[in-house]
């Protein structure tokens, strides 16, 4: 952040320190750490702390840089995809084994404050079948589309390339769905919150699905703008060149 | 809508004056008086009203109990036969011939903004409302059109209002909100 009181949306760049880029933004704490980036943050600048852990400093900052702007977007063909895919699924990880369980958590809290409302045993049914998709579309995702990579790598037979064509395709209006349906629901919990309920438990659960909508927003980002073009122009490439032998 | 709506359906000329003027003083508007039930298609058009219905027309009324509570509708019943028991399940409300006039006057101004405070946060047309309906039980826009007679232009059209004005572009986050006002089951 050369010039950080310019613009709260200043690119992040390698010789920034960690622990002011989090002051400035906590919402990137979560995603620091699924670099393994989690203690002894101290004066370190990202590039002095991709150095010691070994971690690809461009990629780091390509991703934290689209978290952080939503103006920013990183140069595509340079993305390590390897690296992507590990991250991605390190995300899948994050909400299943947090975000998820801490909703789950708020909306039983919620059901002992207003216990047989009719609001609340609606939601909790919405939230579990919005859950029970989005688990199917992460499996979906780790099952059929992050594979490619390493088929790619390993020189894919034409056969897995159609089928995996196929796949890539779907993938985009399954996360417009995903996206739209979060939002949705905020929306509505916004328009019903009862009179005299306990605001705080909404605030909560208001602020986790906000930012649970704002991850998955820049997670379909990675994905529909750089890993499923990137992918669908190599199987291209790869298809045509198998013609011609 | 300005104020509570409501429809009328007994044989009795003196009941259909009596209860008329009680709602008229209430300021419920009282769109339609009928001796019995009438055609099918006219009962579809009913929405967000207080049915006040004869207790022995129940065959009809428990033919469409599923389909007025769906759509909002109050079912107060007028029992003026000394020798049945009304199905209490069937009605919201029952109005007895040994009723004072400050007991019926009472029993229908708990009715007085029945519709206004739902109708008012749904926002949409009457029109809008039904196809809200449809969408959120899984019909197609074709099927909408087919339906309700009204072209897919037509069908895009409320679609796009009904969006507009709620906020909400799911067709999950749609049913959603028609589960929560009784909309659809």
């Amino acid at each position: 952040m050369r010039d950080p009181d310019s613009s709260e949306q200043a690119l992040i760049e390698a010789d920034d320190k960690l622990c002011e880029v989090l002051g400035r933004n906590i919402d990137l704490l979560p995603i620091v750490f699924r670099f393994g980036i989690s203690s002894n943050l101290g004066q370190s600048t990202l590039g002095e702390i991709c150095l010691n852990k070994k971690i690809d400093l461009d990629f780091l900052l390509a991703v934290i840089n689209t978290y952080h702007s939503s103006n920013y977007f990183p140069n595509t063909d340079s993305i390590n995809l390897t690296l992507l895919t590990d991250f991605l699924t390190r995300t899948h990880q994050h909400h299943k084994q947090v975000t998820i369980p801490l909703l789950g958590s708020l909306m039983q809290e919620l059901k002992i404050k207003l216990p047989d409302t009719k609001l609340i045993i609606t939601l909790e049914k919405y939230l579990n079948d919005y859950v029970s998709r989005l688990i199917d579309h992460i499996e979906f995702e780790e099952k059929y589309i992050f594979p490619l990579v390493g088929i790619l790598n390993e020189n894919g037979r034409r056969s897995d390339l159609k089928t995996s064509s196929a796949n890539l395709k779907k993938l985009f209006g399954q996360h417009n769905n995903v996206e739209t349906e979060i939002s949705d629901l905020i929306i509505i919990i916004l328009q019903h919150i009862p009179e005299n309920a306990d605001i705080q438990i909404f605030h909560d659960i208001l602020h986790t699905l906000s930012h649970f909508e704002k991850e998955q927003v820049d997670h379909a980002r990675f994905e529909d703008k750089i890993l499923v073009p990137r992918l669908l122009k190599l199987f291209g490439m790869k298809f045509r060149s198998n013609e011609f032998q | 809508m300005n104020s509570s709506s409501s429809i009328i359906i007994h044989p009795w000329p003196i009941v259909q004056i009596g209860l008329t003027n009680i709602l008229q003083s209430l300021k419920v508007d009282v769109k339609a008086v009928y001796p019995s039930f009438p055609e099918d298609n006219l009962i579809l058009e009913w929405n967000d009203l207080v049915a006040l219905i004869d207790t022995r027309e129940y065959e009809f009324i428990r033919k469409h109990s599923k389909s007025f509570r769906r759509r909002n509708i109050a079912i107060v019943g007028i029992h003026f036969d000394a020798l049945q028991t009304p199905d209490n399940n069937l009605f919201d409300e029952i109005l007895y011939q040994s009723d004072r006039q400050g007991v019926l006057f009472n029993k229908l101004k708990a009715f007085s903004n029945f519709g206004k405070r739902k109708q008012a946060s749904l926002q949409l047309s009457d029109r809008e409302i039904e196809v809200l309906r449809l969408v959120a039980t899984g019909f197609s826009n074709k099927q909408i059109s087919d339906k309700l007679f009204i072209s897919i232009h037509t069908v895009i059209s409320h679609r796009k209002h009904i969006t507009s004005k709620l906020g909400i572009r799911s067709i999950s986050g749609l049913t959603l909100y028609a589960v929560i006002h009784d909309l659809i089951e």
